[in-house]
């Protein structure tokens, strides 16, 4: 019985080899070069846990590899071939990198078609940076397939989130906790809408950007899209006296993206000078960082330019200690449409500004977020299609240098390729995000 | 005997009467073996419904195909509700499960949204046990004295009239109608659309003379022929600001026709918006054909390579591979022209209004010198200056 076994356990091992070895070529060529894989996960630096980083050859190649455990890095090599080919290609091994600082277990992201103008399917969406898991944390099967926008979360705790749910019985959804309220800002205090959203660490003030946005399709040229703002001021609400004020009412000047700093004592946002006809004077729309200061529930003192220049236009800053990271564009307010967005990094001790080289790419990138210790980056490109935004990732050494970002793992490599929506406004989370769903559902009905 | 007079029978009535609405079906359903797709769907209600009816839609991208499949479900429901009453033991009627396929076939042909097919299938099981239940016992037991040949007649005979009835009646005629004409304009098959949609058949339902009017247009002739047909004003030469499927679906294949490809995959995504998944298997096939126009090679992978998921449309996304991808497996990137922050030239091109006028004058400012843009606007200006 046993030798019976053991022959079957053999043959099979046998037959396993045979079909394994199937199409591969005899020999292998060793080339001096890293291997051209997709996603690119060569000399990416990784936070530990993360989910296994999957590839295939850029060009479609058959390919094995192996991956061997050094410590610090994991050397990962490649032998590539095409069906029938003799004689294969051993690539010099890559290194992927590993980091000691942690990471924010979880990523929030908004997945949307991306779009045009309309919508069907909306989430804001949680996805364990461990797994491949992705879990919806509402959508707008909840809201009667309204839009759901401009989530954010205070101090990246999932209990605390706020986003805005539009169309009829829409308004701004506060969650805490198990408790959840919607509030139309157009129907209270000075009858603003809310639009982009920032959090005082505090957690007792949230700031909006109350926009009036349109956007227009090109004739021509290279970009499809250009979205542009008419009018905007910042508002606050207090969440301890649901009042509600306004920051900046200024009719000239457009003011948008507001961030706090780490300590709360200051809000940091963008303006420009407000342009008759934006559609048609759009090249000139270039936005300045400013920053105000904030003290017991009031802003104290004059706004002042913090960052400015004449050939880029200043949209979203994001701070984390010394540093802000914003993204660039030639001008305009609404980078994800403009190929030439870059982030730049803004030491603000110092003054000094500068492109994140390592993280940009020919085309956009934009909607950044800083992990709760700072030392990671998760932000929004379109470098793999021009189109689809994707999330990628990139550690921080906390001295100005980002490492190589690498493309948040899918657990198929055709994954995000075949997927027809996009990622948008990624913000790192503490925690698990409880579902959401019923408790909006609740509050639409 | 029974079984095969039932699948021809549905089968010519479908391919004869109901080709267009059954292509139209798969133009308008979506299938793709991803895994967003089917994370997707389980997120909805009714997942295996829609993806089996979805999986089904697939194949009526081909008439004959469609056809058979059509038959061969009816066939299949026509025996599976003989075996449940067979199963009823004396309760056996094959009426019932005549009326059963003839429920069904009326649902299904009834309207174009492709996704209930197999949510029908299952409702279906409360009508039929409620014939059952409630036909008399005498009626239940009459088949037992008719011959073999009066069988026939008596289970084939309803089924052919309702089903020629159901083919015939005034909803499916004019879904076919509109089927054709939609995929007409997609195959800018201008000569078929001014058949389909002629002047008695417009003055019927208004939302054709657009069509016709494109169709006018792109053989040069619009400006000439206002009179022809029933055109009230400049809203019928154009469905700007129609917000359903068809007016965006429209907008579409007029911006395409113009020559604005951004701004035509704008409408056609925006078409897809009103559809049941957020999209479908002809928006994705237009989508690609504007990135071919565009020449985004990028998006031309990407498109080609979610077409390739799915059963239907494999062959001809390969093909398109073939035609149009010769580069790597990532797509060759276009010139990165305006990375850079001195880049301003996007800033100067005019944008896409909601004007048809003032867009066709931007349009023909910007180089645009087709015949049919100029047509176009001869046929505006008969009703005076409205591009204010």
């Amino acid at each position: 019985m046993k030798t019976l076994a053991l022959t079957k356990g053999i043959a099979a091992a046998a037959s396993m080899l045979v079909l394994a070895s199937c199409g591969k070529p005899s020999g292998f060529e060793a080339v001096d070069s890293y291997p051209e894989i997709y996603p690119d996960y060569v000399g990416v630096t990784v936070p530990e846990g993360i989910a296994e980083l999957r590839f295939d050859m850029a060009d479609g190649r058959r390919f094995t590899e192996s991956r061997r455990d050094m410590g610090d890095s994991i050397m990962v090599s490649v032998k590539a071939w095409n069906k029938g080919d003799r004689k294969g290609v051993e690539y010099k091994a890559f290194p992927i990198y590993r980091s000691s600082q942690a990471i924010d277990p979880y990523v929030a992201y908004r997945l949307i078609e991306p779009g045009y103008e309309s919508w069907h399917d909306i989430g804001i969406y949680q996805r364990e940076l461990a797994s491949f898991d992705e879990r919806a944390i509402v959508t707008n099967e909840a809201t009667g397939k309204g839009c759901l926008n401009c989530h954010s979360f205070c101090n990246g705790d999932p209990e605390n989130i706020v986003f805005h749910a539009r169309g009829r019985d829409g308004g701004t959804v506060f969650a805490f906790g198990d408790d959840a309220k919607i509030v139309n800002l157009a129907d209270v205090g000075p009858k603003r809408q809310g639009t982009y959203s920032a959090w005082h660490p505090g957690g007792r003030y949230l700031v909006f950007s109350s926009n009036t946005t349109h956007q227009s399709f090109q004739i021509g040229g290279d970009q499809p899209i250009e979205v542009y703002d008419t009018a905007s001021d910042i508002i606050m609400v207090d969440l301890q006296t649901d009042s509600v004020t306004v920051v900046f009412d200024t009719p000239n000047t457009l003011e948008t993206f507001a961030s706090w700093s780490d300590d709360g004592r200051t809000l940091y946002y963008c303006a420009a000078p407000a342009v008759e006809n934006v559609s048609l004077g759009r090249g000139g729309m270039r936005y300045s960082l400013m920053a105000i200061d904030f003290e017991d529930g009031r802003f104290i003192g004059e706004p002042r330019e913090v960052f400015s220049r004449e050939d880029i236009s200043v949209s979203f800053p994001r701070i984390k200690g010394d540093y802000l990271l914003f993204t660039a564009s030639a001008y305009g307010t609404f980078p994800i449409w403009h190929r030439e967005a870059d982030l730049w990094l803004l030491n603000l001790r110092t003054g000094e500004a500068h492109s994140a080289d390592v993280l940009n790419s020919p085309e956009a990138e934009s909607y950044h977020s800083w992990s709760s210790n700072g030392r990671w980056v998760v932000f929004g490109s379109r470098r793999d299609d021009g189109r689809y935004t994707r999330l990628y990732i990139a550690s921080f050494d906390g001295n100005g240098h980002f490492g190589k970002p690498f493309m948040l793992p899918q657990k198929t490599t055709d994954f995000d390729m075949t997927r027809l929506k996009s990622y948008n406004i990624p913000e790192f989370l503490r925690s698990e995000s409880p579902d959401r769903q019923d408790q909006t559902r609740q509050l639409f009905r | 005997m029974t079984y095969a007079l039932l699948f021809a029978a549905v089968f010519c009535v479908t391919l004869v009467f109901q080709s267009q609405t059954i292509q139209q079906h798969e133009a308008l359903s979506l299938f793709l073996l991803t895994g967003d797709y089917f994370t997707q769907t389980f997120r909805e209600a009714w997942p295996l419904s829609r993806i089996v009816a979805s999986f089904i839609s697939g194949f009526f991208r081909f008439p004959v195909v469609g056809g058979l499949l059509t038959a061969l479900l009816i066939t299949l429901v026509y025996l599976f509700a003989n075996i449940l009453f067979r199963f009823l033991g004396s309760l056996a009627k094959p009426s019932a499960s005549v009326l059963a396929c003839v429920a069904w076939y009326m649902f299904v042909h009834a309207g174009c949204d492709p996704l209930p097919v197999v949510k029908i299938l299952f409702r279906l099981c409360i009508p039929v046990l409620l014939v059952a239940m409630f036909l008399p016992k005498d009626f239940l037991l009459f088949r037992k004295e008719l011959s073999r040949g009066t069988l026939l007649l008596a289970f084939i005979a309803p089924v052919a009239v309702v089903s020629l009835a159901t083919a015939l009646g005034r909803t499916p005629r004019m879904n076919e109608k509109w089927a054709t004409i939609e995929q007409a304009a997609r195959r800018h098959d201008w000569d078929k659309i001014l058949k389909t949609a002629d002047v008695m058949s417009a003055s019927k339902d208004r939302e054709m003379i657009p069509f016709a009017m494109l169709a006018l247009n792109a053989q040069g002739r619009m400006a000439e022929n206002l009179n022809a047909y029933p055109v009230k004003g400049p809203e019928d030469l154009d469905m700007e600001g129609v917000r359903t499927r068809r007016g965006y679906y429209f907008s579409s294949i007029l911006q395409e026709c113009l020559g604005c490809n951004y701004e035509a995959l704008h409408l056609i995504s925006q078409s897809g918006c009103t559809l049941p998944y957020g999209t479908s298997m002809m928006v994705l096939r237009q989508t690609l054909k504007y990135n071919i126009a565009l020449g985004d090679q990028r998006m031309i992978r990407k498109y080609i390579e979610v077409l390739k998921k799915s059963p239907a449309n494999r062959a001809m996304a390969k093909a398109a591979e073939k035609a149009y991808l010769k580069k790597t497996a990532t797509g060759t990137a276009p010139a990165a022209v305006s990375d850079s922050l001195a880049f301003n030239g996007n800033a100067t091109v005019p944008v896409v209004t909601n004007n048809p006028i003032y867009n066709l004058i931007l349009l023909a400012s910007h180089g645009a010198e087709s015949p049919m843009l100029v047509d176009r606007l001869n046929a505006y200006s008969a009703f005076g200056d409205t591009a204010n």
